[in-house]
């Protein structure tokens, strides 16, 4: 009966995995076939195409669009989470005229799409001479509201302003309170918001297609665009670009995925 | 004057008239548009576009005539052109100096203000210089040319020389020409095709493959001032669709998909539309065995060929150096030279002269199509039979709409050709409400 309750459980799930699993072997299989191959629907089994496939990406600039993406992806999440740490330790801890206010703005401006503001964000960064560089990239991860939102609530559940006090009555100065005691209580916030930044970073198009137009400069998502032309697409390329670009977040994930299981409670007041 | 004066003038005059020949400067007029630039002239254009083979072609025999020229190459997918220029304009940012405009978003492309009149002051285009089925495609409503087409896209039909002569009795040209004077004939032995291959066999791959010359054939334009002329232009289309459905003349593949794709290597479809980027892109990389057999031919449509894609480049009015850009896009769409160098890649420029004086660059064949000579055929044949239709603005709503209606009725038998004009003209109202739909 037990194993019967089990099955029901586990079959379920192993094809839900097997779904999930589908699109990855797919790719990689994909990117050992050359495009006539796909297209005939061979691409099943494994074929002998990787190397070419490989060369030319290679060829193609992708490994500077590689380390475009993952410098970039990695500084954007690196500002994001130092803003978005302190601004949620201001709004949590402090009390100061205007709190509440500057809090709903945070929240209303989440319900902005960004493709709204991609425009005036354009004209702010053409004014400051930034257009064709990384930096409008990075920046607009500066001011997220999203990840402030998202710490700040979990500051607010597991930072007891208890020990806040007892930090300040031992003379421990503010930015040490902070350093010390409040971002080590919301590491798994902060491992949360880390993969999903650097997630959205890494996939980022809209952003970069309008604000670079120096091939040199761009990164992954807009790089695999390049391997089609007016008539025809390289789906081997494509595919081992693909294959590649997955690769930084399969492992940040593996790695991350800890902080959802276990970390959650981490950080609770010893009594 | 005093006479020390004027020896230093002349001595001045003659060292720089030295220096000039020492250093082989050519004297230049900067003003001038029509004659060409100092071989060392230095400058660097830049450009956004999605077809790496013409732009590497084109530029390296450009870099062989002026080697200090420099290009700075952006790829961009044909399908963003609108937007991404439109985002330019409004944030203030770069646009290309040599712009490209793919067919589709044209009309809408050339609309924005960022063209330079190439048949304006100082570029002074004649139009007639490049071939006739082409200048609609080239101007905007106001009847700027903001752009010449980077080569030729006429298209015929595609046939496959062992299913025909299996299915039709008989593979050549002018025969299959002769079988199929009209869409109706093409129907009726499609009907038959079907019937002896037991099913397998079909004319075409899908039904958007015949209703890309349907549509295209004629050269009537779907909108006259505010009307949208439906009845008029589009009515024979979807009667058509109908009795290609009913007949089994078409497969079911989508036009682009995989499987649309790999039916080139097949043995189930007899025709396909085949414009001059059709061979290398379609066929070439999809059947292998073709490059042994030979076993393609290429023919006259059944009521006549079309203009099928193609790509303007034009001048931005944001361009650092238009006098460098023009020579530019003279050399790659107007000059023998460019259409020397396309012919290294089987494309044609948009231009009649350099076929007039060197004829030869009007031939090219491919292992596919055995000895047939393709180039012959495409300018010979196709090009000054082709009835262009005008571009107008809201073209690609009228183009969405139409395969909409056009899958519905391939997908249901019980609808006729009256239920998809109707459906049609509410659709159409529907999205382009400030017309008039006839």
């Amino acid at each position: 009966m037990k194993k019967l309750k089990k099955s029901l459980y586990i079959i379920p799930l192993a094809l839900v995995s097997l779904i999930s699993v589908i699109p990855f072997y797919f790719i990689i299989s994909m990117a050992t076939h050359d495009t006539g191959e796909i297209y005939r629907g061979e691409f099943l089994v494994f074929g002998t195409k990787l190397m070419s496939n490989l060369k030319t990406i290679i060829d193609g600039g992708f490994l500077r669009y590689y380390w475009n993406s993952l410098y970039t992806a990695l500084v954007s999440t690196v500002v994001c989470l130092a803003v978005s740490l302190m601004a949620s330790y201001a709004l949590t801890v402090y009390k100061f005229r205007m709190r509440g206010l500057i809090s709903g703005f945070i929240v209303t401006s989440m319900m902005i799409p960004g493709q709204i503001s991609l425009l005036g964000y354009t004209v702010e960064m053409r004014n400051l001479g930034l257009i064709n560089t990384h930096w409008p990239l990075i920046f607009t991860w500066a001011a997220s509201a999203y990840s402030v939102y998202f710490i700040s609530q979990f500051m607010k559940s597991s930072l007891p302003m208890e020990l806040v006090e007892s930090a300040r009555i031992d003379g421990c100065g503010e930015m040490r309170t902070f350093i010390n005691i409040a971002v080590p209580m919301v590491k798994p916030a902060i491992g949360t918001q880390f993969m999903l930044v650097f997630l959205w970073s890494w996939n980022n198009f809209l952003m970069p297609s309008t604000v670079l137009t120096d091939s040199r400069k761009f990164t992954i998502p807009l790089g695999i665009q390049t391997l089609a032309t007016a008539y025809t697409q390289d789906w081997g390329a494509r595919g081992a670009a693909l294959a590649i670009a997955v690769l930084p977040m399969l492992i940040i994930f593996a790695c991350g995925s800890k902080y959802f299981i276990k970390g959650l409670a981490a950080g609770a007041v010893k009594g | 004057m005093t006479k020390r004066v004027k020896k230093a003038a002349v001595l001045g005059l003659s060292a720089a008239m030295a220096m000039s020949v020492m250093g082989g400067i050519t004297v230049f007029a900067e003003d001038d548009y029509s004659g060409g630039l100092p071989s060392d002239y230095e400058g660097t254009l830049t450009m956004w576009g999605w077809d790496d083979t013409w732009f590497e072609c084109v530029t390296k025999a450009f870099n062989e005539k002026y080697p200090n020229v420099k290009f700075e190459y952006t790829p961009m997918a044909n399908g963003d052109t609108l937007q991404k220029y439109q985002t330019a304009i409004a944030a203030g940012t770069e646009l290309p100096d040599i712009a490209w405009s793919i067919i589709d978003s044209r009309a809408k492309v050339y609309e924005l203000d960022m063209w330079e009149d190439l048949s304006a002051e100082p570029y002074n285009l004649d139009i007639n210089e490049v071939y006739e089925y082409l200048h609609s495609k080239m101007v905007n409503s106001k009847g700027a040319v903001c752009g010449i087409e980077q080569c030729l896209s006429p298209a015929g039909f595609a046939y496959r020389k062992d299913l025909a002569l299996e299915y039709l009795g008989t593979d050549n040209r002018e025969e299959l020409e002769a079988m199929f004077p009209t869409w109706e004939a093409f129907i009726e032995k499609g009907a038959e095709v079907y019937e002896k291959s037991g099913g397998t066999v079909y004319m075409l791959q899908g039904i958007a493959d015949a209703q890309q010359f349907i549509r295209e054939q004629g050269g009537k334009s779907w909108i006259e001032g505010d009307v949208i002329k439906a009845t008029d232009t589009l009515q024979k289309s979807l009667e058509l669709a109908c009795k290609l459905r009913d007949n089994n003349v078409c497969d079911k593949l989508e036009a682009w998909s995989p499987a649309w794709y790999a039916s080139f290597g097949e043995d189930n479809h007899i025709f396909a539309g085949c414009a001059t980027w059709s061979v290398p892109f379609n066929i070439v990389p999809n059947d292998p065995e073709g490059e042994k057999t030979g076993h393609w031919g290429l023919m006259n449509a059944p009521e006549g060929n079309i203009s099928w894609g193609g790509t303007t480049i034009g001048i931005s009015k944001t361009c650092k150096d238009k006098r460098l850009a023009w020579e530019f896009v003279k050399f790659a769409t107007l000059s023998t030279e460019g259409a020397q160098a396309l012919n290294t890649i089987g494309f044609f420029t948009s231009a009649k002269k350099p076929y007039e004086e060197k004829p030869e660059l009007a031939n090219w064949t491919s292992p596919w199509f055995g000895e047939q000579d393709l180039g012959e055929m495409f300018i010979g044949e196709i090009v000054p039979n082709i009835q262009a239709r005008p571009m107008n603005f809201d073209d690609n709503v009228i183009h969405e709409t139409l395969n909409l209606v056009t899958t519905a009725l391939n997908n249901d038998s019980g609808m006729t050709a009256e239920d998809a004009m109707n459906q049609l003209k509410e659709e159409l109202e529907m999205r382009l409400a400030d017309y008039t739909v006839e």
